[in-house]
């Protein structure tokens, strides 16, 4: 699951949702953990000892987790999606361009406001 | 001269400031480096005579667009912009950016090591599962949502997606199986 957080993303991952998923599901969250409705979260993984939870980042009830559900949950400790040396030369290379062409050309192709 | 801030809590990999500082020179930029500040202050410092930022998740907040005085344009890099504050960003006739798809491969080669990992039981020494034969959802299936999938059937999953913003034809040209719900998708996968 990757959805961009916004105003109509932010807790869209919800109980109601995740309870459809089959037995023996893991979710994998490498979105923002703000699209994942945390009580809705601890709910399944009370009522569903087969379910699995894997984020790119904590979430905020990490303690609670990691207390009571062992072996069924993987966090970075860290935001780690775009920690690669690939990744950071692409991405400043392309900011560095992209300010370039604004500047020089008033090119706006990736403005998002 | 106009001036280049690079403001990461975060630092990029020192290739990746090469890389930038040799754009910055090509253009006759002056290249402003603020790394590992642990103060909001230093970045509202920072950026008060400058023309331009980059950032990765670093807050551009309305008090640091406000103190911008030169600003014209803020860069995230990265896919995700929600640490721009795009109304104060407006406001002060400022152009906000993100540099989609440039993590993309990072971020699903991440996903695809986490469910191993953890399919294998987070390598404890007892026998876990394969990922092979198994259904994998990709909800949203933009840059990394591809890329997933592309790294997923190399795994010999079986890929599902949903995305409201792309039409089914053009998901299942990728090899996917497009479902037309986010319900179907959690409920298949």
């Amino acid at each position: 699951m990757n959805i961009p957080s916004n105003e109509k993303t932010k807790k869209s991952i919800n109980f109601g949702l995740l309870s459809l998923m089959p037995e023996g599901a893991t979710l994998v969250n490498t979105a923002r953990k703000e699209v994942v409705d945390e009580d809705g979260l601890l709910a399944l993984f009370n009522e569903r000892n087969d379910f699995k939870y894997i984020s790119d980042i904590a979430p905020d009830c990490k303690s609670e987790i990691e207390s009571k559900y062992e072996g069924r949950y993987f966090f970075t400790p860290k935001k780690m999606g775009a920690q690669t040396a690939e990744a950071n030369i692409n991405a400043g290379i392309a900011a560095a361009t992209q300010i370039v062409n604004f500047l020089e050309k008033g090119d706006i192709t990736f403005k998002v406001n | 001269m106009t001036k280049i801030l690079v403001a990461t809590e975060k630092p990029f990999a020192p290739a990746a400031v090469d890389g930038i500082r040799k754009v910055c020179d090509e253009a006759g930029y002056e290249l402003v480096l603020l790394e590992k500040y642990t103060e909001q202050a230093d970045l509202i410092k920072a950026v008060e005579d400058v023309d331009a930022m980059i950032i990765r998740s670093d807050k551009a907040t309305k008090e640091v667009i406000d103190a911008g005085k030169n600003l014209k344009i803020i860069v995230r890099a990265g896919a995700g912009y929600d640490n721009i504050d795009l109304q104060a960003a407006t406001a002060n006739n400022v152009v906000a950016m993100n540099t989609p798809g440039q993590n993309s491969n990072a971020v699903a080669e991440l996903a695809l090591g986490m469910m191993v990992y953890l399919a294998r039981n987070q390598y404890n020494g007892t026998a876990g599962r394969e990922l092979k034969g198994k259904k994998l959802g990709i909800h949203a299936f933009g840059h990394v949502g591809q890329l997933v999938g592309e790294i997923a059937k190399g795994f010999g999953m079986e890929v599902y997606a949903f995305d409201p913003f792309i039409a089914k034809e053009k998901i299942e040209k990728f090899g996917v199986k497009a479902v037309d719900t986010v319900e179907e998708l959690y409920s298949t996968c």
